[in-house]
């Protein structure tokens, strides 16, 4: 029990005596205060060789008053004293974004105080300190330079009122000034990008899709405006028309792996460029799945798909019946000497082609937790026997994605009864024929554009022809739709694997037509959303729409099955998860940082494997000016939306103690005097 | 007495301060041993030589300052002087302390010994001076400053001998700086001279710059003044190639060669290379082009009566001069096996220039030239530019010039020849045509003619209607306001048709000829509607009752498709009636909506055959099919050979350095020179298609001559940072669309966190127990 002592003295004087040992102290001094007078009316009073006269008793009572005086300032000085003052000063933030006029209109005078809030500090590389481009000379007030709104508060912990003059605050800094009355002057709307958002980390190819909206200046909501994108080697790629508060998607498809930083361009109808900014992204190489393909009969659609997944290096497994109890098993990419194979018994039938592996002969999860996909077909599934159904549920449970590519097999299948593994599905074949509801005509197979996530915009001129059936399923993922928005593509959660179907068989006639990008596209898609999680250790992206300016901090997260996990922050196991490592890390250079993670040797700070890398992209403060800008007002209109309160604080301010002490001194001096000279 | 005590007193206190200097001075003598190891050390650490003094100055300092802290120092006192000398010298008699004391604290024994030890010592600190200070020994410093020495040098000795490279960095850092000291040998002014090929008639150009761009063949003569002019100087080329500057007799070095290919070159002497690596940029000599302006078609047919004159007009230019011009004609007379050729060349009857080429004429007759009606001619235009020494050709297209026959000849309209062989379709755009040519040559046809034709092509238009309405899955209905009407019921009509008009001929006349038409029309199909008001209202009204076209959508192909077919109905509708003016424009609607309904959905017509029913898996691989074995194939991409994966490595290095600002200074490895020279060589292949790689060529050759990305020996490099940008942008361009890549799952659960391993454990025991 510590209780501060407050002693509220003729109403605007406050004597504060915080801790035990002050209040003690006190008490103490209080006792030898009185010590000293009695001592002094000992000494001059009582044991004076002559008999006492007014002189003596005046010198008494100038002792007793000097004494008096003394303790009273030495409890001064040692004690916090404050005073009540009505704190009538105006008090002012300058932000980035305030322009002459602003500061023109505030009518200030000497007592009122202005904060310059510099949003950079210059020991950052090349950034100025914006601060200087405002000429502050018409302000008649002190400006005081602040780096943040904390030191703010360092300053003026009784701050009450505060004016926000220029773009304001971002919603952490107005955080801080939650009890404080805040009045905002907010600068002019630039024009340009606002609410962006791309995805900072892609596959190779993966198409990367810009949004955002388009704000223009006051007065200027219907000119129209030309957004295009521009990649690295400063071609346009993409394009588009709007006006104020239109939506925009951009989209443009890199070539290869690395860093890149492509420009979102702005012009006005006469082609000027108005506004320019980065686009940092970075492509990274996919961890290719090992794939298994089983089916009832050689196909084109599986042979392209092996086709295009061994150009890329991925390892796949294709079993293929082609007689009543004859199949063909291709291994493709599996050992690591040129075309020899691993056969049992060593016999080599010809080139590179020798007899069948039993293991593969049927469906087990032994064997099948080495591969991350397997692709089948209606009949094919329908002839596994009840032992291969077992295993592969088994190994649906244990992660390994299955897509199985629906046929006509199947579907009469399911008017009878569905297959274990597709139980949550339903199939609803549309008659061939005229549908009588509608008088249409109605073929068993349809052609429709095709769309998915992120797809390009223009891949819905590209169509192929999928069955002509209705498929739900309870708790599904639609991962490819058509022109009706109808699913084409379900997949639903089966354990800790993924369980899905397809309509679409014939998706290689986009390979064979000359659209390759499409058709690898399409399917990187498909093998993202459905294969096994194989990935131990990564760091997450950040979202879409955040990005990184210098001289702010950004919370850095990795996800990893590792243990004794080191980085290039310092990153600590979170509380709720024991596989996310998470650390802050303070953006101090322009451009590209890069974030590794590594295992530490056991019990040395030496690192070893690596096991993630990161790149991240660090703006400057003076990039994105027309979004940071719109942040902070939307953040400062939401606060003063809630600021209805407006709280009235009685403000204590500490005294001048040079006063105090002079008087101390002078004091003590006259005591001194008068013991030299009445000795 | 007391003036010679005094005086002692100081004697001895002026030796004690000799005795102390001499202990300190021979203390920075020992310490030389010191100094020398901390000089080879200092050195062998690369310090400078202020740091190293600073250094020297520090430790004497200290070493000083611990001397006088010592106790040896210390006892430098008078006191033990005194000790030293009464040991020292046996005439003082142990008795020197005594000369201190004053006279009257000794006893009369003590006083009389003082008297005589004064005078002795006095004697010996004249006398003996040299013997109270003793020697510095030197002997021991120089000894242990050789062994410091000796082991110094050897250990710098042996540094070297096993790491020589460090001593060949020295040498190399060495000859770097000779080399950028020496200032090389700089090329003071320089003079470039194209002198193009005598068949371009090109002026001969002179430039400043040692990068130049020029017609393919022309000589280039260089002219540079060195700042050295006593050594021989090279050019070396591309192709490894060394030529030798000759040395003029203004001091001027010069040198020509013909160029024939796109290329980087450098300047070197004997020993070294010279600053820079330049370019010579071939422009190539462009072939001769032809561009015929008439006859326009591939094909153009006389009619056999038709006029047997023609001009063919032809624009051919080049870059620089056309030498020769001619004609290769083939005439071929007769049809089927016995079709005989006839080769010949003409030339052109005139020429005109014109600023974009030149124009050639010639006008052909076809009598002229042995032709009847049945052959036809064949032409193609050559041209050869004055290209040395071989001169470049160019073929155009053969043009086709058909003398038609009589049997032949069909409906002529507009020059197109419709055969009336029939197609078992035909289109809606035949349906047009022939529909025009019937309007057009509706004068020229006899009424039964007339009529015949236009009902022909009415039922070809019901075939193509119920073609795409099987499609759509339309019965053969109304599709918009008529009948479907089989050939014997057009024929009967037609016969009625007629026998009203004939009938109706004596009473009104041609002007009443459709309504009577219609109305017989009109009554058979509708009943008895005499009026024709129901004909009206199925020309021009929409029958809302029938066929749901519903709301068009412009991205809708069967709405499309349906309101092509209510437009084909009513054209068939018209051109049975004979009436194909009236029934061009839903034609012509028809083929507009089937084009939509075509694009919107790229829709085709779907083979109509015999679709047989799915096999059941118990009838599957049905046979005795022995021959097929069952086996296993393994096979191993190789990926590494791809002609674009050298591209991709350089430009994942290029973007590191660039995007991390890695450091460009780093030495390149093997891996990496033998990457820069693939796609170097990659560069060079292209260099005749797209010159403009010749600057991609020339930094990637600084690249490696420098062996690092620093591009040091670059000045004309805008910066080193941008060149290797400008590279990176260049192998961007070159590199191919990309495909996509296989790629595994990412989730955010991991293995290691224990609510994981709880419900895989739980997922795992539930399929056990199943």
């Amino acid at each position: 029990m510590n209780e501060a002592m407050i002693f509220n003295l003729f109403g605007y004087i406050s004597f504060i005596l915080p801790t035990i040992v002050e209040q003690i102290l006190f008490v103490i001094a209080v006792i030898i205060l009185f010590v000293t007078i009695l001592l002094s009316f000992n000494r001059i009073i009582v044991n004076s060789s002559h008999e006492s006269t007014v002189l003596d008793t005046l010198r008494f009572t100038l002792v007793v008053i000097l004494n008096i005086a003394t303790f009273i300032t030495m409890i001064v000085l040692i004690n916090e004293v404050k005073v009540i003052t009505e704190d009538t000063a105006k008090h002012v933030l300058i932000t980035s974004g305030t322009n002459q006029l602003q500061l023109a209109s505030l009518h200030l005078s000497d007592n009122d105080h202005v904060y310059l809030l510099s949003q950079y500090r210059k020991k950052y590389q090349n950034e100025n300190d914006e601060s200087e481009t405002i000429n502050t000379a018409i302000l008649t007030s002190s400006i005081i330079k602040i780096d943040n709104v904390q030191q703010l508060l360092y300053l003026k912990p009784n701050l009450s009122n505060l004016t926000v003059v220029g773009d304001g605050l971002t919603k952490q800094e107005l955080l801080y000034l939650k009890q404080i009355d805040l009045t905002f002057n907010l600068s002019k709307t630039l024009m340009g990008p606002v609410n962006m958002s791309w995805q900072k980390q892609l596959l190779m190819g993966q198409i990367l899709t810009i949004q955002g909206v388009f704000q223009s200046a006051e007065l200027d909501e219907q000119q129209i405006y030309q957004v295009a994108l521009y990649d690295t080697d400063d071609q346009q790629v993409d394009s588009l028309r709007v006006k104020h508060d239109e939506h925009f998607t951009l989209s443009l498809l890199p070539k290869t792996t690395g860093l890149f930083a492509a420009q979102l361009k702005i012009f006005d109808e006469n082609e000027t460029l108005l506004v320019s900014e980065p686009i940092a992204f970075e492509i990274i190489k996919s961890v290719s799945p090992a794939i298994v393909i089983k089916q009832s009969s050689a196909s084109f659609e599986s042979r392209h798909i092996k086709n295009w997944a061994e150009q890329q290096g991925s390892k796949i497994l294709l079993l293929t019946q082609v007689s009543k109890n004859k199949q063909i098993q291709q291994q493709v990419n599996f050992v690591d000497n040129n075309n020899t194979a691993a056969n049992l018994d060593g016999s080599v039938l010809k080139n590179n082609v020798t007899k069948l592996n039993p293991d593969f002969e049927v469906l087990a999860h032994a064997w099948l937790k080495d591969f991350d996909l397997l692709i089948i077909d209606g009949r094919a599934l329908l002839a596994l026997n009840s032992n291969e159904q077992a295993e592969l549920n088994k190994a649906i449970v244990d992660g390994l994605g299955l897509l199985v590519l629906v046929d006509e097999s199947l579907v009469v299948a399911f008017e009878q009864s569905s297959p274990k593994i597709l139980t949550q599905y339903q199939l609803t074949p549309i008659p061939s024929g005229i549908n009588k509801n509608s008088n249409k005509r109605v073929d068993k197979q349809s052609t429709t554009g095709i769309w998915w996530e992120n797809s390009f915009s223009n891949i819905a001129e590209l169509t192929l022809p999928y069955k002509n059936i209705n498929i739900s399923a309870v708790h599904a993922k639609t991962l490819v739709y058509g022109d009706n928005r109808n699913p084409l593509v379900l997949s639903t959660n089966f354990g800790l694997g993924k369980v899905s179907i397809s309509l679409i068989n014939h998706s290689y006639q986009w390979s064979i037509s000359g659209q390759k990008t499409a058709y690898s596209q399409y399917w990187q898609y498909l093998m993202t959303q459905m294969s096994r999680n194989t990935l131990q250790s990564y760091w997450k992206n950040e979202a879409g729409n955040e990005v990184s300016y210098l001289g702010e901090y950004f919370r850095l997260c990795a996800q990893s099955n590792e243990e004794n996990l080191t980085a290039s922050i310092i990153i600590q196991r979170t509380f709720t998860r024991e596989s996310t490592y998470c650390g802050i890390d303070w953006s101090t250079k322009l451009g590209w940082q890069q974030h590794s993670l590594y295992q530490k040797q056991n019990n040395t700070s030496v690192k070893s494997t690596l096991f993630a890398q990161k790149s991240r992209y660090i703006y400057p403060k003076s990039s994105w000016l027309t979004w940071q800008q719109a942040q902070k007002h939307q953040a400062s209109r939401q606060v003063h939306k809630e600021n209805k309160n407006v709280r009235t604080v009685k403000i204590y301010q500490p005294i001048n103690k040079d006063v105090i002490w002079l008087i101390f001194f002078i004091c003590l001096s006259f005591l001194w005097i008068e013991q030299k000279f009445f000795k | 007495m007391f003036t010679k005590k005094t005086a002692i007193k100081k004697r001895l206190n002026t030796l004690i301060k000799t005795l102390k200097q001499k202990l300190l001075l021979q203390n920075i003598i020992q310490s030389c041993s010191w100094i020398i190891a901390l000089a080879f050390i200092t050195s062998w650490l690369n310090l400078s030589n202020i740091y190293q003094v600073i250094i020297f100055f520090f430790i004497i300092i200290i070493r000083l300052l611990m001397m006088t802290k010592s106790a040896r120092y210390k006892d430098i006192t008078v006191e033990n002087l005194v000790l030293h000398l009464n040991r020292q010298y046996q005439q003082l008699e142990e008795s020197m302390q005594l000369v201190f004391i004053e006279d009257h604290l000794l006893t009369n024994l003590q006083l009389l010994q003082k008297k005589r030890v004064i005078p002795r010592l006095n004697h010996i600190l004249e006398k003996n001076n040299e013997q109270l200070i003793p020697a510095i020994s030197y002997r021991k410093s120089f000894t242990q400053c050789l062994i410091v020495i000796a082991i110094g040098s050897i250990l710098l000795f042996a540094n070297k001998l096993l790491f020589p490279i460090s001593l060949i960095e020295e040498k190399m850092s060495d000859v770097q700086q000779q080399l950028l000291t020496k200032t090389l040998a700089k090329i003071k002014t320089s003079e470039i001279t194209v002198i193009a090929p005598q068949y371009t008639s090109l002026k001969d150009k002179q430039y400043e710059t040692l990068n130049v761009e020029f017609i393919e063949g022309a000589t280039i003569r260089w002219q540079l003044r060195f700042s050295d002019e006593q050594q021989d100087y090279f050019i070396k080329f591309a192709d490894g190639t060394l030529k030798q500057l000759q040395q003029q007799t203004d001091k001027s070095y010069s040198l020509e060669k013909k160029i024939y290919f796109t290329g980087i070159y450098q300047i070197v002497t004997k020993n070294e290379v010279l600053e820079n690596i330049y370019t010579l940029t071939v422009i190539k000599d462009k072939k001769p082009r032809i561009r015929i302006i008439s006859p326009k078609k591939t094909i153009t047919e006389i009619a056999t009566n038709g006029i047997t004159e023609f001009e063919t007009q032809v624009l051919i230019s080049d870059d620089f001069h056309i030498s020769k011009v001619e004609i290769l004609a083939s005439i071929a007379k007769g049809s089927g096996e016995s079709v005989k050729f006839r080769d010949q060349v003409f030339s052109f009857d005139s020429k005109q220039h014109l600023d974009g080429g030149d124009l050639y004429r010639k006008n052909w007759q076809l009598t002229s030239l042995g032709m009847e009606p049945g052959d036809e001619l064949y032409f193609t235009i050559k041209a050869w530019d004055n290209h040395v020494p071989t001169a470049q050709m160019t073929r155009s297209a053969t043009k086709i010039v058909r003398w038609v026959e009589e049997e032949e000849q069909g409906v002529l309209s507009s020059g197109i020849l419709i055969d009336f062989m029939p197609e078992y379709f035909k289109s809606q755009r035949q349906i047009i045509i022939e529909t025009i040519e019937l309007i057009d040559d509706k004068k020229e046809l006899s009424k039964d003619k007339f009529v015949e034709t236009s009902e022909l092509l009415g039922i070809a238009q019901s075939e193509l209607k119920e073609k795409y309405g099987q499609y759509l899955g339309d019965e053969v209905e109304d599709g918009g306001g008529g009948h479907a009407i089989s050939a014997e019921d057009i024929e009967d009509l037609s016969h009625d048709n007629q026998t009203a008009h004939d009938s109706s001929e004596e009473n009104s006349g041609h002007g009443h000829e459709n309504e009577h038409v219609v109305d017989t029309f009109a009554m058979n199909s509708f009943g008895n509607d005499r009026s024709g008001l129901s004909d009206n209202i199925a020309r021009f009204g929409h029958n809302h009752g029938d066929a749901d076209i519903g709301i068009m959508s412009r991205q809708d192909p069967k709405a499309l498709m349906k309101r092509s077919i209510s437009n084909m109905w009513q054209a068939e509708l018209h051109l049975m009636l004979s009436e194909p003016d009236k029934a061009l424009p839903f034609e012509q609607e028809a083929l507009k909506y089937l084009k939509m309904a075509k694009k919107a959905e790229r829709i085709y017509v779907k083979r109509l055959g015999f679709e047989p029913p799915p096999v059941s898996e118990q009838r599957r691989y049905q046979g005795e099919l022995d021959d097929i074995l069952s086996y296993q194939r393994n096979q191993k991409v190789d990926l590494t050979n791809s002609e674009s994966k050298p591209l991709y490595d350089l430009f994942t290095l290029l973007n590191e350095k660039l995007s991390l600002r890695e450091s460009i200074e780093k030495p390149l490895s093997i891996g990496q020179r033998k990457l820069i020279q693939t796609v170097k060589s990659r560069f060079e292949q292209l260099l005749l298609k797209r010159p403009a790689l010749i600057t991609s060529v020339a930094i990637l050759e600084r690249i490696l001559l420098g062996n690092s990305f620093s591009l040091a020996n670059c000045q004309d490099c805008q910066t080193k940072q941008n060149s290797i940008a400008q590279l990176s942008h260049k192998i961007w361009q070159i590199l191919p669309q990309v495909t996509a890549m296989p790629s595994v799952r990412r989730e955010s659960y991991a293995d290691r966190d224990s609510l994981f391993k709880k419900y895989s454990s739980f997922l795992i025991d539930e399929v056990d127990v199943k």
